[in-house]
């Protein structure tokens, strides 16, 4: 009921804000990072919907991975390359906030988010997305060992799970960084010791999750039956696999370890068409366009959306793992992967 | 004398007209970008931490250290295979030609996976960096000597007249190569000095390159400023370096390619060994194309070409639209770098003087740290009717850019043979200066244009890190899918990238043996 009310205001809404500024602005640019498909997606056809309904064609911009992305906007601040910036990242927002890349504005349809989610963004930015980095385990190779997969963070330091756990390199790896956040958020002052521990227990570092999950994973047939990838891995490990009915999938999650990432959007500052551009982060966070998020961006959507059955059966969402705020992170961040590096070099 | 010699020479107009385009370029496109970019971003404040932080040494030390020891691996590998190859005619010869060609294109990636299983244990560092360096350049040796002009009439008549093999090689052979070896020698260390993918999967924390941190710093830590302090130190180093190539005299006595001999069978076996070398990472990725989660399957051929998942379940790329894409990017970067190198080279064979500085400036692109030059790019082209930071043209342009220096460098060693003296005489006896020189200049550089040409196709099919700085609407070349293919989770995506990169490799091999035909007739 209350979703239909909230889908009714937004239509009016939107039909509000098509009549007030008809005249504006006809072609909106919406910059993204590389992962998000220019054309042909489910993803895609909503906003082809937008623009049908509002007579706003929608120009996608792919400005690299979501570090170079943030980056060039801090150099481009007050000239933008476009109108709206999708996919900043918690870990990212502050430097983007600070450089004053983005005009505040917070989509309506925020109140009905998850409160937490909605605080990082801090005014400024709304959370469209949000998704775990975790430890995978190969179901497979622990079922053939006398080993249960490890059920918390503090138990990858264990010696008896010793030479089986892969991670990525903080410095050059998104995951990578994430899982340090993780470790940082969970043991506070304590994660050196901690880090101290996993390299006694022979953790292997790799440059990047590729090299993680597609070389020293057992499952791609490295060693490493345990390695940081995402919660949302397994179910795609079902979903693309042979038989997308299977009742369990090949990998598993560690809960306790994970991370949470959340993205955002928002309206870029020195954009020419402010009310446009706030049209569609308020489309961004709408239901008809968050229900295809998670089978084309590999996250989860902030508004309430039935998931697809194969995540209900396969992902692992915790319902609130600790974080670190925006602002802690990048006053953290280099101090940290220094330090990590002196722990593990 | 030397009065005389000027008179004979094409005029000062002719010179300008053509110096103008390339050195327009080059100013335009990289060194204001460059400059915009350092006094938006650069900081006291960052220069000295940067310059007085002992790691910012340490990694200059190990970049140098990594960038000698590949070219010097480089060259010594590919010196014998390339002279054999110079001096003989054999059925397969442009097909061997293009195979070093196709490693070229190899994504990172395969490569580093290649080199890893070739060495035992789970390598980083030094070795694994020199190694994979080495099978990515072989082929810039192999096929540079193989353009170059090779005295085998010489080397003939020093056989007869009873001289050893090894001191005909260092008596004769290297002595008339030597601008050739210095011209690929500058090349190779450029890009082992400025390497960024290999080091980034390869390198560790110590062992990396200062093209790697300036990434690090500049997109991970968010330090532009710092990030560009290193650039500097990058640019500034490898021009030192460069310039000592370049100061050492690069004339050579005028010599013509002779006839090419049958193949011996020890040539042979030298040209098969470092085709096993070479095809060692084609055929891990030949292997990988037909593994979905460590079982034989046909799966990623299958659905090579197809942008779906399942019925319903879309990718959100065309990898055949990307094929196309890739092939007219690369068709446009090999013409214009094909016409850009010529002009350079005009210029160089009309004036030694003013050729030296816009052929100085056409290496640029070669060593600015390609983070940062895509960052000034996007500061300096941002006005508008000059807003180009997400336009078409901007990765053709790119690719054409990096691909320039391999297409002027082989013509330029060419060129030091060339016969002054003749030129002189034509102009003497009434032959326009300009015709004077193009009669003598265009045969000697025809081949090495061509052959550098080939190798324009090989990186423009291939280019991946240097132009994914730049921002884009549509217009996927087929690297960038292969490589979001590989950071998919699970299914048969590993395989589909792994046969896209062999039809890739495959498509470079058809091109360049295309161009190597075009060269030898033209020779003829």
């Amino acid at each position: 009921m209350n979703t239909r009310i909230l889908a009714l205001a937004t239509t009016a809404l939107l039909t509000l804000a098509t009549v007030g500024c008809s005249g504006g602005a006809n072609e909106l640019t919406l910059v993204t990072y590389s992962s998000f498909p220019a054309a042909d997606t489910d993803l895609n056809d909503a906003l082809a919907a937008f623009t049908d309904e509002t007579g706003i064609a929608i120009n996608i911009l792919n400005a690299g991975d979501t570090g170079t992305m943030v980056t060039k906007a801090v150099l481009a601040s007050g000239n933008p390359e476009g109108d709206v910036m999708w996919g900043v990242d918690n870990t990212l927002l502050s430097r983007a906030t600070e450089a004053d890349v983005f005009e505040p504005f917070v989509a309506d349809a925020a109140s009905t988010f998850d409160a937490q989610l909605v605080a990082l963004g801090d005014g400024i930015v709304t959370p469209v997305d949000f998704g775990d980095v975790c430890v995978n385990y190969d179901r497979a190779w622990f079922d053939n060992s006398e080993l249960e997969p490890p059920s918390t963070l503090d138990a990858l330091a264990d010696p008896a799970y010793a030479g089986l756990l892969a991670v990525q390199h903080p410095g050059t790896s998104s995951p990578g960084l994430a899982f340090l956040l993780s470790t940082i958020a969970r043991l506070g002052d304590k994660w050196p010791t901690y880090w101290e521990q996993l390299v006694t227990n022979d953790v292997l570092i790799t440059n990047d999750w590729e090299e993680a999950y597609y070389g020293a994973f057992t499952r791609a047939g490295g060693d490493r039956p345990l390695v940081v990838s995402y919660g949302s891995s397994p179910p795609f490990e079902v979903l693309y696999s042979d038989d997308p009915t299977a009742s369990i999938a090949p990998t598993g999650v560690i809960e306790d370890t994970c991370y949470r990432q959340v993205e955002f959007a928002g309206v870029l500052r020195g954009t020419d068409a402010p009310d446009e551009a706030r049209q569609l982060v308020e489309f961004l966070v709408s239901r008809e366009f968050q229900q295809h998020i998670p089978l084309n961006l590999y996250v989860f959507p902030v508004a309430d959306v039935a998931l697809d059955q194969v995540f209900v059966d396969h992902a692992v969402i915790p319902d609130a793992p600790p974080a670190l705020t925006p602002a802690a992170i990048d006053a953290g961040r280099a101090s940290w992967v220094e330090q990590w590096i002196s722990i593990t070099g | 004398m030397d009065q005389h010699y000027r008179l004979n020479r094409p005029p000062r107009w002719f010179t300008t007209a053509i110096s103008a385009p390339p050195a327009a370029l080059a100013l335009g496109f990289v060194i204001v970008p460059l400059a915009m970019l350092i006094a938006q971003a650069i900081s006291i404040e960052a220069l000295t931490t940067t310059l007085s932080d002992s790691r910012t040494w340490e990694v200059l030390g190990f970049t140098t250290l990594q960038a000698l020891i590949s070219t010097i691996a480089t060259v010594a590998l590919g010196l014998l295979p390339g002279l054999v190859i110079a001096r003989s005619d054999f059925r397969g010869r442009q097909l061997i030609l293009s195979l070093f060609a196709a490693v070229f294109v190899m994504p990172t990636v395969v490569m580093a996976a290649g080199v890893r299983a070739l060495l035992p244990g789970e390598p980083t560092g030094l070795v694994p960096i020199v190694v994979a360096h080495t099978l990515f350049n072989l082929a810039i040796v192999i096929r540079g000597i193989a353009a170059a002009p090779v005295p085998i009439d010489a080397e003939h008549a020093a056989a007869v007249l009873g001289a050893r093999r090894l001191d005909i090689t260092r008596t004769i052979t290297l002595p008339l190569l030597r601008p050739t070896l210095i011209g690929l020698n500058t090349v190779i260390f450029a890009l082992c000095f400025t390497s960024f993918g290999v080091v980034r999967i390869l390198g560790t924390t110590s062992s990396t390159t200062l093209e790697v941190e300036i990434w690090r710093e500049t997109i991970i830590l968010g330090r532009i400023d710092r990030g560009v302090v290193l650039a500097i130190v990058q640019l500034l180093t490898l021009t030192v370096g460069l310039g000592v190539w370049l100061v050492i005299r690069r004339r050579s006595t005028p010599h013509r390619h002779g006839q090419r001999q049958p193949i011996s069978r020890r040539g042979s076996l030298i040209v098969v060994g470092s085709c096993l070398l070479v095809l060692s990472p084609i055929v891990a990725l030949i292997h990988g194309s037909f593994r979905v989660n460590s079982t034989l399957s046909l799966s990623g051929w299958r659905n090579l070409f197809s942008n779906s998942i399942r019925p319903g379940l879309r990718l959100g790329f065309d990898p055949l639209q990307a094929m196309l894409t890739s092939l007219t990017t690369a068709a446009f970067a090999t013409a214009f770098a094909l016409i850009v190198a010529t002009l350079v080279v005009a210029a160089t064979a009309s004036s030694p003087n003013i050729g030296r500085i816009v052929d100085g400036a056409a290496m640029i692109p070669l060593g600015v740290s390609a983070v940062t030059l895509g960052l000034g790019l996007l500061i300096t082209f941002d006005v508008s009717p000059f807003d180009w930071r997400a336009s078409s043209f901007m990765t053709p342009l790119g690719h054409a850019l990096i691909a320039t220096p391999f297409v002027i460098r082989p013509a330029i060693a060419a060129l030091s043979t060339l016969n002054q003296q003749q030129v002189h005489a034509a102009t003497t006896l009434g032959a326009h200066p300009i015709r004077a020189l193009g009669n003598s200049v265009i045969p000697i550089v025809a081949l090495p244009l061509l052959s550098g040409a080939g190798f324009a196709v090989a990186i423009s099919l291939g280019e991946f890190g240097a132009t994914s700085m730049l921002s884009r609407s549509g217009g996927e070349t087929l690297p960038i899918i292969i490589e979001r293919l590989l950071s998919r989770t699970g299914g048969d995506f590993r395989a589909r990238a792994y046969g896209l990169s062999i039809i890739l490799t495959s498509a470079t091999m058809g091109m360049v043996i295309a161009l190597d035909t075009a060269a030898n007739r033209r020779q003829r």
